[in-house]
């Protein structure tokens, strides 16, 4: 049962957490291609390693904040706000 | 079953708030304070919980509703809340005062600690009945 | 045999009887069954799992893979309770399982005679022809473990969170040591140990708890002992220090399994503990020092030490010499207790030395001290197999796994430790491979010519020792198991309600009166709703207010329809998608206020549509002004629906004009109501049913009293509660959809006719751009119609396929009903290309028999909603 350090409320039960996908994902307009379309909703980076995704405290404050987390060890190397961008991967 | 406490949903910001209520809520997360209206409770960074019943009204995004029959209030002891509730209840780690939101047993909840021993806990009346029986439950 | 003083852990002064196999004995309170019977001469108490031989008391604690017990309490039984870990008490009946008739004789020993047809894995390869089934219902008889009584457990014991900064696995010497220092240095520290715990100060003990698995972020899950119940515990720790001790290993030898052969520390444990020896003439055969004290031990007290074999100094004389004793007590070394450490992610290295893997790298917060760091004295010299009939060398003892499995794995090419587990099954016992373990990834490395540290171990899970589901269930079993929602009106389930779920809440399907039918109940309320009024309670109905300037932009930016069209106080029917297209909720939705939106959803998506709303206020939409909060507990909605409606909501005495004119059809009004308080209330001129209909949504607390008021008020129209099930019929008769029941994960908006009012819009909303991939477009797509059967009586079960000419489906049933208004079956079907064959006649296959139905429009009753607008 991991811990996630929601912004706002610290360390909680992953259970009281849902898992967004992963983030900085831009929409596409209304004009883009089937293919640009195709990739927003299905296409993935999928890493094996830093993985930049989102989640949502839904059973505490309901906010939504951005996780860097390894998916090969799963320890979170950092939360970071919803309206910050990308973290530089060499950073 | 408790009677119903928690009279008004507060939500906006700080300072809207202030504008249309005449008080600021408190602004540190999980924290409750004692306002000219009552008891408040942060819920999230732009909503609170007021146990007291001022005008309903909004202008533009802030607003005041009514949520006088929403939830349902329990008075929970500490041993029974360790029954469900995975949150640290250590006194270190949540002071007399402090509130939060969580799940007791899949129920989401609201806690709000009284005193070391006692803590209320708000349930959102459809699932009240169960919680109200889980609490029976533990308490043996 | 019980020695006349001593046991460390007995008190003489408080004897206790107990049953065993219905013979009476006697022991002293603070005995383990395993001891009582021990000191009582009793030397089997048990048969194996597959061959049924005979086996006595093997450990002292955990580690026990032989004498297992079953416990009765009256008409109840626990079975697969290790012996060494029953406290006697006064009265305890226990009796061994898996023998027939007796454990001294049992006539599946015959299965010991049938070896050569049971090796590993021999479910694949004997009792084969003709075939498998007819031998397997005996072979399952005979092998196993004990049986249930089939009674509900009386009590249960709640589970238990709790919080520590550093929890202490173990309170032997090392243990407590470790706990003592950390309070010192003024940590809130946790002791816990499957046995007695000395206080200590600063330290919170748990007794009688084991952990049995450790979880991501130092989460251990512990099981205390309170009586005959388990109680589970769910500690989270800063730091975790496992001081879990050591277990002896056996050595491997023929006829290892013989009742009284002893692991030599429980011969010594049971000595000093229970003053309690297992025979009267011991011999010892150990690769290790270890047995030394023990057997001086015993010495002192006038037992008989026939023999020591030291397999490092005797090798020659084990084939020749014959020593008469009764309890042979072995030790191979002992091996680290590392199962929960490894769990928490630990990593283990094989030592030399110890013969023995011991803790490597360590993850952050934590730490192994003592026995289980390897702190163990002596070196051991292995020996992991002896000469003889390797199918009597018994590998691990709680399974009936011998080194000839072993052996024949490693020939069949099982040789990956994993493999051999599973192929074996060794290790995998209740016990969990505690005793067999490392013995038999030796045996292994030692058959394949690999170092054991490279044959490696397999991986440990969760838990370390058996728990019961009743544990890991705590408190939520009987009427706690399901959690349900319920609706604010009290008055259904005690006037002939018949509640099941919906979507998790607990809903009437319809009201039952003395001496109808189901059937004849939901007729009789779709006419009163059709015909006079109907009342039911929709409170489960989602409500999500919208407030903000941007309030409408941010709703027409999720819904298909154009919401900044909608002037205050109308409202729309609307639809939400995901993101690929596909239909997520529908709902009305209202203008109460420029800056003031009523969202409404279905009971089920309620929910859900809030998290979706607010995921993309947050995420995406950080720009626009506007805040959600749904407020579904908060309301009551309890409608009043039927062409006498309008009457019996005016005699409610609302400040709201009701008239026809001054509230049409898809209108909301506010206003408050004559009852105690001049509560306030919303109403919805909205139809689920196609009827004139008036939702009201009121506080909750006023839910019991408004309801009782619309039955009082509209009595002389005979005004009837309304169940789902009729709810189900009025709607189907109308044609309105259901999402989730007409539509499914692939049904699009244009699927069910709303290509041409999405046309209408001109903006973006959310899933807009899935709709016009080429897939989207389709004419062949599954499409949503009526169909009507041609036999007028014939029910069209939900689900049964439409076939074409070749009988491939081109579709299928999704909503039916047997109309009691149209006196006729009508239904609708998702059929191919079905938007364009209206008039067409296709078959319907229900069990095998074609049924012709003709598709047609949905809207079977009042098409042109006539009804809705009085």
């Amino acid at each position: 049962m991991k811990r996630i350090d929601c912004p706002w409320c610290g360390p909680r039960a992953e259970n009281e957490f849902t898992w967004g996908g992963e983030a900085h994902i831009v929409r596409p307009g209304l004009s883009c291609g089937d293919g640009q379309w195709r990739d927003y909703l299905f296409t993935r980076s999928n890493p094996r390693g830093a993985h930049q995704e989102r989640w949502c405290h839904t059973y505490g404050c309901a906010q939504w904040f951005h996780v860097a987390r390894d998916t090969l060890t799963h320890r979170i190397e950092r939360v970071y706000a919803i309206d910050e961008g990308p973290v530089d991967a060499t950073g | 079953m408790a009677e119903l406490d928690a009279k008004r949903l507060l939500t906006g910001t700080v300072s809207t708030l202030q504008d249309l209520v005449g008080w600021r809520p408190p602004s540190e997360p999980n924290t409750s304070a004692h306002t000219p209206d009552g008891l408040c409770l942060w819920l999230r960074p732009d909503q609170w919980l007021l146990f007291g019943g001022i005008a309903v009204r909004h202008r533009g995004s802030t607003a005041v509703l009514d949520v006088s029959s929403r939830w349902t209030t329990f008075t929970v002891a500490l041993d029974a809340l360790a029954a469900g509730c995975s949150l640290d209840l250590r006194e270190r780690a949540f002071a007399v005062g402090r509130c939060a939101q969580t799940r007791i047993e899949q129920v989401p909840v609201i806690v709000h600690r009284r005193s070391a021993d006692q803590f209320d806990v708000l349930v959102e009346r459809p699932l009240a009945h169960y919680f109200g029986l889980w609490l029976e439950a533990v308490g043996k | 045999m019980r020695l006349a003083e001593g046991g460390t852990h007995i008190d003489r002064s408080r004897p206790l009887s107990f049953t065993f196999d219905g013979r009476a004995y006697q022991g002293f309170a603070g005995d383990t069954l395993a001891s009582a019977l021990l000191a009582n001469d009793v030397r089997v108490v048990a048969r194996s799992f597959k061959f049924h031989r005979p086996r006595g008391v093997f450990g002292v604690g955990l580690e026990e893979p032989s004498a297992l017990v079953t416990i009765v309490r009256g008409p109840d039984r626990e079975p697969n309770l290790r012996a060494t870990e029953v406290q006697l008490s006064d009265g305890l009946v226990a009796c061994s399982q898996n023998a027939w008739p007796s454990v001294r004789f049992d006539l599946a020993a015959i299965n010991g005679w049938l070896a050569p047809l049971l090796p590993a894995g021999f479910y694949h390869k004997t009792f084969k022809w003709p075939r498998w089934s007819w031998y397997e219902g005996a072979i399952r008889r005979t092998a196993g473990l004990g049986r249930i009584a089939g009674t509900a457990d009386a009590t249960r014991e709640s589970k238990r969170f709790h919080h520590c900064d550093v929890l202490v696995i173990g309170a032997g010497a090392a243990g407590r040591a470790a706990a003592e220092a950390a309070a010192q240095r003024g940590a809130d520290v946790t002791l816990v140990d499957s046995g007695r715990i000395a206080t200590l100060p600063n330290v919170r003990a748990l007794p009688n708890t084991t952990a049995i698995g450790c979880y991501e972020d130092r989460l251990v899950a512990a099981i205390e002992r309170i009586g005959d119940r388990q109680r589970l515990w769910k500690i989270r720790a800063a730091e975790i220090v496992f001081a879990t001790g050591a277990t002896e290993r056996p050595l491997v030898f023929e006829n290892n399994d013989r009742p009284g052969v002893m692991l030599a520390s429980a011969v010594g444990a049971y000595l000093e503990r229970y003053a309690v020896v297992p025979g009267r003439n011991v011999a010892f055969f150990t690769n290790n020092d270890s047995v030394y004290p023990i057997a001086e031990a015993l010495r002192s007290r006038d037992v008989v030490v026939s023999t020591i074999v030291d397999t490092r100094r005797d090798d020659a004389v084990l084939d020749s010499r014959r020593v008469d004793c009764d309890v042979l007590a072995v030790s191979g070394g002992f091996n680290p207790n590392l199962q929960l450490f490894s769990q928490a992610a630990g990593k283990l290295r094989y030592d030399e030395k110890l013969a023995a893997f011991i803790p490597g790298e360590a993850p952050p917060g934590l730490r192994c001290v003592g026995a289980a760091a390897g702190e163990i004295d002596g070196g051991v010299a292995p020996r992991w197999r002896s000469p003889g009939n390797p199918r009597k060398q018994w590998v691990d003892l709680q399974y009936d796994v011998t080194v000839a499995d072993v052996e024949l794995a490693a020939r069949e090419g099982f040789s990956s430790v994993e493999h051999l587990k599973r192929y074996t099954s060794v290790g995998m016992a209740p016990d969990q491979g505690k005793t067999s373990d490392v013995n038999a990834l030796a045996l292994l490395g030692e058959i394949t010519g690999r170092a054991i540290g490279d044959v490696g171990t397999t991986t440990f899970r969760p838990p370390y020792h058996p728990v019961t589901i009743a544990a890991l269930a705590g408190a939520r079993t009987g009427s706690l198991a399901q959690r349900y929602r319920r609706l604010p009106v009290a008055w259904h389930e005690k006037n002939g309600g018949v509640m099941e779920d919906h979507s998790g809440w607990l809903r009437a399907a319809f009201y039952r009166r003395d001496g109808e039918s189901e059937a004849q109940a939901i007729a009789r309320e779709v006419r009163a709703a059709r015909f006079g009024a109907a009342l039911f309670d929709s409170s489960s109905l989602g409500k999500i207010e919208v407030f903000g300037r941007d309030a409408a932009e941010f709703l027409n930016r999720l819904y298909v329809n154009n919401v900044k069209t909608l002037a205050p106080g109308r409202l729309r029917y609307g639809m939400m998608l995901g993101e690929n297209g596909v239909i997520k909720d529908d709902g009305v939705f209202g203008c109460l206020a420029p800056d003031h939106y009523l969202v409404c959803t279905s009971s089920s998506g309620a929910r859900d549509v809030a998290f979706w709303m607010e995921e993309w206020r947050q995420c995406e939409w950080r720009e626009l002004d506007v805040r959600i909060v749904p407020q579904t507990a908060q309301w009551a909605t309890l409608t009043v629906s039927g062409p006498k409606s309008r009457e019996i909501v005016a005699r409610l005495g609302v400040d709201i004009d009701l008239s026809a004119q001054a509230f049409p059809h898809m209108h909301v009004r506010s206003g408050s109501v004559a009852l105690k308080g001049d509560p306030q209330v919303r109403v919805r001129r909205a139809s689920y049913t196609g009827e004139m209909s008036f939702e009201i949504d009121i506080a909750a607390e006023h839910a019991d009293l408004l309801w009782s008021r619309l039955l009082e008020l509209g009595a002389a129209e005979n005004i009837t509660p309304l169940g789902m099930e009729a709810l189900d019929v009025l709607r189907v008769e109308k044609g309105f959809l259901e999402v989730g029941v007409d539509t499914d994960g692939e049904t699009t908006p244009l699927d069910v006719g709303w290509g041409e009012a999405i046309a209408k819009k001109p903006e973006d909303f959310l899933g807009r751009r899935s709709l016009s991939r080429p897939a989207q477009q389709r004419a062949d797509r599954l499409q949503l119609v009526g169909l009507q059967p041609e036999d007028p009586q014939l029910f069209l079960p939900v689900g049964v396929h439409a076939v074409d000419d070749a009988g491939a489906p081109i579709g299928h049933v999704t909503s039916s009903c047997v109309s009691p208004t149209l006196n006729r079956s009508v239904a609708m079907a998702r059929i191919r290309g079905g938007a364009k064959r209206s008039g067409e006649v296709i078959a319907i296959d229900i069990d095998g028999t074609r049924h012709r139905a003709r598709i047609c429009d949905r809207a079977f009753y009042d098409p042109q909603g006539a009804r809705l607008n009085g």
